[in-house]
């Protein structure tokens, strides 16, 4: 035996191995070729005994030829160990692929309702201005819903709002307008506040509900003009319903304000062409606004020569339902969910 | 209010004017004008036509065959059913292709029982002008041949609807609109006072007819009236018919027709007494007396208050004043002598009387508002005019009239300091335009210096009181459009300071804290996948009635409407679970089977109106192809845990109510506990209402939101994190089927409580399992506990947790009933 011979012998070790483990398929058949060949008593090792019939200046070249050897054989299995892991993983990543179309679980985020909502949104385009909100009662006094309105006794104007009387002697009341009064009588001017809340009048039709939501506004300062309410009611109505709407102001009648206005809007479904909703005027009327009597100053404790306000309000119903197209405002009381889900 | 065009035509001219226009610039000073619709316009194709002959229809018996001309040289054959004309007649005839108002359809060629006809002969019904008539509209036969109808008849016209507000008496009427039309376009109101007719008249006074005596001044401070003899009733002249028939009133007959164009024409109502009815010498105006009666004119019986102002006779009252007359004095067709009333009543007291008697008339309706009080006599000067060109030939007026006062009306004189326009306004006004502008409206203006104008106010502007008054017509007048646009900048962009005043008065103001706090928890409830309900705050007996809520119970003391809208709806809500019952059962009849809703909103007790959350669900919680779980009793007890989380709710407990829920199934429902006070209710409908409702299983909450909204919030603070591993231990304990959890909850927590060393280094105890079945003994069930524990000082060695075990077992098997399995 020579090292030619050793050599060929060991290749041929190789050759016989990496061809084994290349075609092992599994994992544990792998071990054991490799102990085969590599183990203590593999077949590398005992060839490498024939080492000793080498003469002592080829044994370190021999050494170096059989290390060769053991290196290959040990890659060749570490190759095909990952390889069969990783196809063992893409098997088992093959088999756990779900169906991706099939409709995820669906979270039941719902929106608040259409009066909530339209609610929240008066109030917060009010608070950027400043406003607090304020609230009162809504079985109420005849004197804050009426007498300190400057709505006297047996006065016509009380028709303008048909009222729900409670057993008892109090009123359900018909605007939020009652908060005013209360608030002044409560705090130093200046007052800005509006007041959002639920209202009752003796009506119901397909636009008119017994009950229903208004939001209040009063602002109360040293030389508040006619002026700033416009320019206040601008600025909402921009926020409101976008800043290219034509507005109106015309004037109207309510015993708490003088001059009292209703606010009117260009209509946001014809565009001013005259349709049904509008009743062919081109004009939605929004809400009611006006300077504060100075009788109700003088009712509320705010000196009139002093101080000076305006006031407006408007139905949070028709807000909502010209904003959203509702057409028939019992449709906002009956809380049918196939209704409430359009606005989810 | 219905005004005519052309009755206003008698008050302004307006020629030039474009209706349109005139209703915009109405509207646009406070008389807003809610429809203009255009009469008699458009109907070019039905015309004036003369009979030339009539024929009898060869087939039918009821119908004739017509030849009438139009004036265009040819000769249409019409056929016609009616029987009141004859040949040689004028009569509207619509020609092929026209359409009268009455009709839906076109008028077209065609063979009625197979004659031809071309037309048709209208009636005056068919051309909206019910003249009651049985038959053609036979025209006067100087009408032009060929004119379209409604020209030749001058009853082309325009109508606006007016929504006048309640502070503008002096527009409802024709005269009053004229005014504003007038003023609005610099044009002159045309007066047509002329002497009156009973200044002219021989024979015996008016007062020798008949006297007055005003007994009560403050309800009655005026009251006129003049006599005519001789007159006739009848139907009313085609003119004064026509004028009614354009703001939609029906024509009666010619004296009542009277005294609604004078109402309707100045303003003033009148009341037309048959002189030969009444009782004795004189007219006496007082309050009823008890136990007084009378019939109207409508043929009611009227109980009479004390507080009534009556018009009455020697025997009895004959009218109610302003509101309405009495039958017994009523002008019939045999009347010939007539009083007319014409005066001023005080407007509460005409109020009081049409609202006692729920009795609202054109009349009432007016005094009401306040009609001018000065101008009484001369407003009974025209109705004498007016009445005596349509009373008959014989139709005398007798002289003089009777006017009873104690004195003229006073204007209304008011010190106007000009300053205060652009006070008010933010737009100046010189004190020039301020009196111009005024004297528009017939406010006549002196000043004494140039800062101050005084003011008299004409005796028909009753709202003209005070400076302020004066301001708001000097704004409509010019316009808001030129008032500027500015934004009170002293207080935009500054922080508001909220500074109560001295006093009891409740503040009004709600905090953004607590207003953020409300949207959280209506902001959880939506993410938990309930919709929002919004409800009336009305309830009615039967729905407690349904929930079997005993007789005395909190639910049933109510605060009741005196004049509810629905009878069974007379409660003002005292829980919100009704409404969203009410809810249930709308979405059960769509078939929903997935039901969650709350709503947030207030109940009305007896001592306030506390805010409140509720909410119920039935069928699915989360619903998916992989698997479906319904909602349970836990999920609603998780819910108001959440609810209530971001408070300070030490001691608060969850417990089985000590009587019972009526409505909710007895062994299904908790209410949570805090200081006394419960805080929340929750449960599962009771089975025996589901069953008579027929309503499917359902869960049930209600929160006190006030007193939530009250607790202090939850004020998290930072502990140390510790560096120590976690011990976990399960512990599989074994109880009694009837005992409840809270038992062992309460151990454990008592254990922490009193034992620190235990106390310090529990992190949590959390159930896991609850078992009952195979390889537990009968009637007691397995309640699986994991407790977590970490020390701040090391690693939790087998010695402690040994001891934690121990202390556990023996305390829970003690005092718990709870042994280890």
């Amino acid at each position: 035996m020579d090292i030619q011979q050793f050599e060929q012998d060991l290749l041929a070790l190789q050759e016989k191995a990496t061809g084994e483990l290349g075609a092992a398929n599994d994992r544990e058949a792998v071990l054991q070729i490799k102990n085969r060949y590599l183990g203590r008593k593999g077949q590398v090792q005992s060839l490498m005994g024939i080492m000793r019939e080498l003469p002592n200046e080829q044994k370190r070249e021999a050494g170096q030829i059989s290390n060769r050897t053991k290196q290959a054989i040990d890659a060749a299995f570490r190759e095909r160990m990952a390889h069969l892991k990783q196809a063992e993983l893409e098997a088992k990543l093959a088999e756990e692929a779900i169906d991706v179309t099939l409709p995820g679980r669906a979270l039941p985020v719902r929106q608040a309702h259409p009066i909530t909502r339209t609610q929240e949104r008066l109030i917060e385009i009010f608070a950027s201005m400043g406003f607090e909100v304020a609230s009162g009662p809504e079985i109420e006094e005849d004197f804050y819903n009426f007498e300190a309105l400057n709505f006297p006794h047996d006065h016509p104007a009380r028709d303008m709002q048909d009222t729900f009387m409670v057993r008892g002697g109090n009123l359900l009341r018909t605007h939020t307008s009652p908060v005013q009064v209360r608030t002044m009588l409560a705090y130093e001017p200046p007052i800005r506040i509006i007041a959002p809340g639920r209202v009752y009048r003796v009506d119901e039709d397909p636009t008119h509900s017994p009950n229903f939501h208004q939001v209040e506004g009063l602002l109360v300062d040293r030389g508040v003009t006619f002026a700033h309410l416009k320019g206040t009611l601008r600025y909402f109505i921009d926020e409101c319903f976008g800043p290219d709407v034509p507005v109106r102001f015309r004037p109207s009648f309510f015993p708490f304000t003088e001059p009292s206005a209703e606010v009117d809007i260009g209509c946001v479904f014809c565009g001013q062409d005259g349709c049904s909703v509008c009743s062919h005027t081109g004009w939605l009327e929004i809400m009611g606004c006006g300077m504060v009597d100075p009788n109700v100053l003088t009712s509320c404790g705010v000196d009139p020569e002093v101080y000076s306000g305006f006031a407006f309000g408007m139905g949070v119903e028709r807000i909502a339902m010209l904003d959203m197209h509702i057409d028939d405002i019992r449709l906002l009381f009956e809380n049918n969910l196939r209704f409430l889900s359009q606005f989810s | 209010m219905k005004t005519s065009w052309n009755w206003l035509a008698e008050w302004v001219d307006l020629d030039g004017l474009d209706p349109n226009d005139v209703a915009h610039r109405l509207t646009m000073a406070g008389l807003e004008v809610e429809g203009v619709e255009f009469i008699g316009y458009g109907h070019d194709k039905i015309v004036v036509g003369q009979i030339s002959a009539i024929d009898a229809h060869p087939d039918a018996d009821k119908l004739v065959v017509c030849k009438v001309s139009t004036g265009d040289g040819e000769e249409h054959q019409i056929v016609c059913g009616a029987k009141n004309m004859k040949a040689g007649d004028r009569v509207p005839v619509a020609l092929p292709g026209s359409q009268p108002p009455a009709f839906d359809f076109e008028i077209g060629k065609r063979k009625m029982r197979g004659v031809e006809s071309h037309g048709m002969l209208c009636a005056g019904e068919e051309l909206g002008m019910d003249d009651g008539v049985d038959g053609l509209l036979i025209l006067d036969e100087a009408t032009e041949i060929g004119r379209p109808i409604f020209e030749a008849l001058g009853a082309q016209d325009v109508v606006f609807e007016i929504g006048l507000t309640p502070n503008r008496p002096d527009c409802l009427s024709h005269r009053g609109v004229a005014r504003e039309i007038a003023t609005l376009y610099g044009r002159e109101l045309k007066e047509h006072a002329g002497a009156p007719l009973w200044e002219s008249a021989e024979g015996a006074e008016a007062s020798t007819h008949c006297g007055i005596e005003i007994v009560d001044y403050e309800g009655c401070p005026r009251y006129a009236f003049a006599v005519i003899e001789g007159v006739k009733v009848g139907p009313s002249p085609f003119w004064l018919a026509q004028r009614l028939r354009s703001i939609g009133l029906r024509p009666v007959n010619n004296l009542v027709d009277v005294t609604n164009y004078i109402n309707f024409d100045i303003g003033q109502p009148l009341h037309a007494f048959d002189l030969d009815k009444l009782q004795g010498p004189e007219i006496i105006v007082r309050r009823a007396e008890a136990g007084e009666e009378i019939v109207g004119i409508d043929h009611a019986t009227y109980k009479l208050d004390t507080a009534d102002l009556v018009i009455a006779d020697a025997g009895r009252p004959v009218a109610i004043a302003g509101v309405m007359g009495g039958e017994a004095t009523e002008v019939t067709e045999s009347t010939t002598r007539i009083l007319i009333e014409c005066a001023y009543f005080d407007p509460t007291s005409v109020r009081k009387s049409a609202k006692r008697h729920a009795l609202h008339t054109d009349s009432s309706h007016r005094f009401e508002r306040g009609i001018d009080p000065g101008a009484t006599a001369a407003n009974l000067a025209r109705a004498v005019d007016y009445m005596s060109r349509v009373a008959g030939d014989d139709a005398k007026v007798a002289a003089g009239h009777v006017l009873a006062q104690r004195e003229d009306a006073a204007p209304t004189i008011i010190e106007f300091p000009v300053a205060l326009s652009s006070k008010v306004l933010g737009v100046e006004v010189s004190a020039e335009r301020s009196v111009a502008l005024l004297e528009g409206i017939g406010v006549e203006c002196k000043s004494t210096t140039a800062d101050v104008i005084w003011a008299t106010v004409p005796t028909w502007r009753p709202d003209l009181e005070r400076p302020i008054d004066l301001v708001e017509e000097i704004a409509r007048l010019i316009g808001f459009d030129e008032i500027p646009t500015e934004f009170p900048s002293r207080l935009m962009g500054e922080a508001h300071v909220v500074i109560e005043k001295e006093g009891a008065h409740a503040p009004t103001i709600v905090s953004a804290h607590t207003r953020g706090q409300l949207g959280a928890i209506r902001r959880l409830m939506l993410d938990y996948g309930f919709h929002e309900a919004v409800n009336s705050s009305f309830m009615g007996p039967e729905e407690l009635d349904a929930l079997d809520v005993p007789e005395e119970h909190a639910l049933r003391q109510v605060r009741e409407l005196a004049n509810p809208l629905k009878v069974d709806m007379p409660f003002m809500r005292t829980t919100l679970l009704t409404g969203l019952l009410r809810n249930l059962v709308t979405n059960v009849k769509q078939k929903q089977e997935e039901i969650a809703i709350f709503e947030v909103g207030r109940r009305y007790l007896s001592d306030g109106e506390p805010l409140t959350l509720s909410f119920i669900a039935t069928g699915n919680a989360a619903r998916h192809w992989s698997g479906r779980r319904e909602w349970d009793f836990y999920d609603f007890k998780g819910l108001v845990d959440a609810v209530v989380g971001q408070f300070e709710l030490g001691g608060a407990t969850w417990v089985k109510p000590d009587e019972s829920v009526t409505f909710l199934h007895p062994g299904v429902q908790a209410q949570l506990v805090f200081d006394g006070e419960v805080l929340a209710t929750i449960g599962r409908l009771h089975p025996k209402i589901e069953q008579e409702r027929k309503l499917p299983a359902l869960l049930l909450a209600e929160v006190d939101l006030a007193r939530v909204l009250e607790l202090t919030a939850r004020k998290p603070l930072y502990k140390a994190l510790s560096i120590y591993p976690t011990v976990k231990r399960d512990f599989a304990l074994v109880q009694e089927r009837g005992q409840a959890f809270a038992a062992i909850e309460a151990q454990i927590s008592e254990l922490a409580e009193q034992e620190s060393w235990f106390g310090e280094i529990l992190e949590s105890v959390e159930v896991f399992d609850v078992y009952e079945g195979e390889r537990i003994e009968d009637g007691k069930r397995s309640v699986a506990l994991q407790i977590v524990l970490r020390s701040h000082d090391g690693t939790l060695g087998d010695e402690t947790i040994t001891k934690v075990t121990d202390a556990l077992v023996s305390r829970l098997e003690e005092n718990a009933g709870a042994t280890l399995r």
